[in-house]
């Protein structure tokens, strides 16, 4: 098991096709469009959410260090913004010829997803 | 009958050697035993019986030569069966007594050498001289013999009382058990103090130990006996029986050895044994002291072990054998580099620097290489330990991994925590200066 370093994370590391592992949802954060997500795909140009319907959008690491260390995850659709979330964290555990990636999202509505990826990175 | 005197002065000679032989038997000097021993193999006895008898045999004293001639090789064998027997000085004693018999042997042959007529001058002068100074050369050389034998007997003597006394003043047990019962002849202080009663001497070792019985030692007796195969035995258990009754466990070194007579013949054993009980119980007891630390060692939930004042591991409990999957000396062939993860080295290194150069206890938290590859935080602690001059560290190593993964988690949590309340401060003051800008709109819009 090894953590990856917050301040190292690019935008490859977050590309992938993602499963919900697990999610922690507030009163606050059940509007959030990603609340009951079950995949995020994200691809180089745009990404792909999962939850009985599909939606695509546009994503973006963003870094605003000078506010907070964490890089941010924000997703548009349309131009608007509709989910912003800190990365908490990036986990590696060695899973036998392959490695198990989680990555732990928290949106600003409070919302918590724990996402999973069963693959080598692809940097 | 020229040969007569020649005969007979002969025969004087050889009973001169018989004589001399028999001496030196007795008093521990070598010399051939058979014609000793044995009246027809003696040089007398093959001129007795190959010719003078024949010869001779129709006169009455030369019949009294030959039984004469017997009587005393049977007294021979009586004094050297005394002598093997020990009897040293009875078979001494019993030399006067040939002597005797010698002198009647003498006198006979001059009487047959008389009735023959031999004596009258028949014979050359020149041989008879030559014989007369053989004899008185035998005669001179027995004499110096005789003086050897005094000298010799008399250091002899002396020697054997000082080894007589140094067995008897041994701390180990000696007896000499002689013939097939093994009846005690000999018992040194040592052997007696085991006895209440010590008058031992004369009878049979079954009779004097019965609590021996069924444990062995007769029937090793008996083979060292029968067979002259000495045997030794180390730390052998005996069980005794006690004056009050009671039976008592002890140890002891044991070697029987057979014991010769100067016929080369088997007639006793001697027995020599040392009381090792002490140090056989106190070993026994160091051995299921280890054992106690071995099973308590193993039974704890920890891995343990021992190193020597330079870091040498000694020992290792099972614990530590199932986390590394190999023992002590493939570990330390292996060395603590391997083990240790190589972030923790350095601190394990001052730390274990500063432990040794002060004999203090040596502590840290280091992960440690499971045999699977895997790193485990552990709590390792050294102690030292001194004994006789020896400095040894007797060591533990705690898994504290879950204890460690909790401090982080909790440590982790507490950091995403406030990053989190940071993160929706920060949202909310974006949302709140988004609200004042459309406040402020609104207001502009609504001024006149």
């Amino acid at each position: 098991m090894r953590y990856i370093d917050l301040s190292a994370i690019t935008q490859e590391h977050v590309r992938g096709c993602w499963e919900v592992e697990s999610r922690m949802v507030n009163p606050g954060s059940q509007q959030n469009l990603f609340a009951d997500v079950r995949i995020i795909e994200i691809k180089p140009d745009h990404y792909r959410s999962v939850n009985g319907k599909e939606r695509r959008g546009l994503w973006q690491v963003v870094r605003e260090e000078e506010l907070i260390y964490n890089p941010q995850l924000k997703f548009f659709i349309e131009g608007n913004e509709v989910g912003n979330a800190i990365i908490t964290r990036l986990r590696v555990d060695e899973a036998g010829q392959s490695e198990l990636y989680k990555l732990t999202l928290y949106f600003h509505t409070g919302l918590e997803l724990t996402l999973q990826k069963n693959s080598p990175l692809p940097i | 009958m020229n040969q007569i005197p020649f005969d007979f002065e002969q025969a004087r000679a050889k009973h001169l050697l018989f004589k001399s032989r028999l001496r030196s038997l007795l008093y521990g000097l070598p010399a051939d035993v058979t014609p000793v021993i044995s009246h027809t193999e003696c040089q007398v006895g093959q001129w007795i019986y190959s010719e003078a008898l024949p010869a001779y045999g129709h006169i009455p004293e030369m019949q009294d030569l030959e039984r004469v001639h017997r009587d005393i090789h049977t007294v021979a064998r009586t004094l050297v069966a005394l002598y093997n027997d020990g009897k040293v000085e009875e078979a001494r004693a019993g030399l006067e007594e040939v002597e005797k018999t010698a002198q009647q042997l003498t006198t006979l042959l001059s009487a047959v050498e008389a009735k023959l007529g031999a004596g009258e001058g028949t014979a050359g002068d020149k041989a008879v001289d030559a014989h007369i100074s053989e004899l008185t050369s035998l005669a001179r050389a027995n004499e110096k013999l005789e003086e050897v034998i005094r000298s010799h007997s008399g250091r002899l003597s002396a020697e054997r009382q000082t080894l007589y006394d140094a067995l008897m003043q041994l701390p180990a047990t000696i007896a000499v058990l002689k013939g097939p019962d093994h009846v005690f002849e000999l018992a040194n202080p040592a052997f007696l103090a085991g006895f209440p009663n010590p008058d031992i001497l004369g009878k049979p070792v079954r009779e004097v130990l019965p609590s021996l019985e069924g444990q062995g030692f007769f029937e090793l007796i008996n083979h060292v006996y029968r067979t002259g195969e000495p045997f030794t035995g180390n730390e052998m258990k005996i069980i005794v029986s006690l004056e009050d009754g009671t039976r008592a466990e002890a140890y002891i070194n044991l070697n029987y050895q057979a014991l010769r007579n100067a016929l080369g013949e088997i007639d006793g054993v001697i027995s020599f044994s040392y009381n090792v009980s002490e140090a056989v119980l106190a070993r026994k007891q160091a051995e299921e002291s280890e054992k106690r630390f071995r099973f308590l060692s193993n039974a704890m939930p920890v891995q343990t072990w021992t190193a020597d004042a330079a870091g040498t591991l000694q020992y290792v409990n099972e614990g530590w054998r199932s986390y590394f999957g190999k023992d002590a000396d493939a570990l330390q062939a292996e060395g603590w580099n391997r083990i240790v993860h190589p972030d923790d080295l350095a601190q394990v290194r001052e730390k274990w620097a500063a432990a040794a150069g002060s004999h203090s206890i040596f502590e840290a938290e280091v992960r440690l290489r499971q045999h699977t590859g895997n790193y485990r935080w552990h709590l390792v602690r050294a102690v030292p330990y001194t004994s006789d001059d020896v400095l040894t560290w007797y060591g533990t190593s705690t898994d504290i991994h879950d204890m460690k993964s909790l401090q982080d988690q909790l440590r982790q949590s507490y950091e995403d925590l406030e990053v989190k309340v940071k993160f929706r401060n920060i949202e909310l003051e974006r949302a709140l200066r988004e609200l004042q800008k459309e406040v402020e709109t609104l207001r502009a819009a609504s001024t006149p």
